[in-house]
């Protein structure tokens, strides 16, 4: 291991940590994302959302993947998610749900995209 | 890169390298990864993609790691990841290929960046195909688990190297 092979892997270790650990808001709404559109759910009110293909359930102020019938599975893998911007991806079925922070301060522009 | 003739050798040799290179892709996919997030995974086909592009070139490396996509992916796999599987894999050979000219890297820094740009082709696959930027939430996760095990793949690579080195060289 040469001097440059140590600074890439620093850097690298060193930008993903303090991505990962940069402050998210607390999440508030929940985004689902379909081929035929995009809804809003409240975080904190339990619901299951029955899709084509998916089901998403809402519960304790937190988001997961129930079922899906696509053959890999990878979403219901995904641990539950609640904070803001976190997201479960179904990419067979081009279902994204994500978590929306309460206030209008800028992150809601990210998930944007012509639903 | 000079592109050598096909010669029955190398493609003899590329052909085993293929074989391998499944083989391990396939033991990968059997063990349980545990991680809450799907797509992280050592990556130890790109021990056999380190080791074509160190001793043959980027040719061989380029068409052994994209067969392997295409074939595991229509062996256990899914349209949509072997598109995921391409993308990160093109790139990722292309950028090691690049850095491996570097005198001042060895095969496990290489391996670490490929592991990186192989992530992060694959989150602009996925953000492509599902036309939303969510999924670029992933990035940091992905940016470190691909520094691991790039690293911890291209530690490996290193030590084939120098073994197929030093049995060169009696």
């Amino acid at each position: 291991m040469k001097r440059l092979d140590v600074i890439i892997i620093a850097v690298g270790l060193l930008l993903g940590a303090v991505w990962l650990l940069l402050p998210r808001g607390t999440g508030a709404f929940v985004c689902v994302q379909t081929q035929q559109g995009r809804n809003l759910y409240p975080l904190f009110e339990d619901a299951e959302i029955v899709l084509p293909g998916n089901l998403v359930v809402i519960s304790g102020g937190e988001v997961r993947m129930e079922s899906a019938d696509c053959p890999g599975g990878d979403c219901l893998a995904h641990a539950p998610i609640r904070r803001a911007g976190e997201s479960i991806v179904c990419l067979p079925n081009r279902v994204v749900v994500t978590v929306e922070g309460g206030k209008s301060d800028g992150p809601d522009a990210v998930t944007g995209g012509a639903a | 890169m000079k592109r050598s003739a096909l010669t029955p050798r190398r493609i003899a040799t590329d052909g085993l390298m293929l074989a391998l290179a499944l083989a391990l892709n396939y033991a990968e996919h059997l063990l349980p990864t545990g991680a809450p997030i799907p797509g992280i995974k050592l990556g130890l086909s790109n021990i056999v993609a380190l080791v074509l592009l160190y001793r043959t070139g980027l040719w061989d490396a380029l068409a052994v790691n994209v067969l392997r996509v295409v074939l595991s992916n229509a062996l256990y796999g899914s349209l949509f990841s072997m598109l995921y599987g391409l993308s990160g894999g093109i790139l990722a050979v292309l950028c090691m290929a690049a850095l491996s000219r570097a005198r001042q890297l060895s095969p496990i820094g290489v391996s670490a960046a490929g592991g990186v740009v192989h992530n992060l082709g694959q989150l602009g696959c996925a953000a492509l195909l599902l036309g939303s930027t969510a999924v670029f939430s992933y990035t940091p996760v992905l940016v470190l688990s691909g520094v691991v095990c790039g690293a911890l793949t291209g530690a490996a690579a290193a030590g084939c190297l120098r073994a197929l080195r030093s049995r060169a060289g009696k």
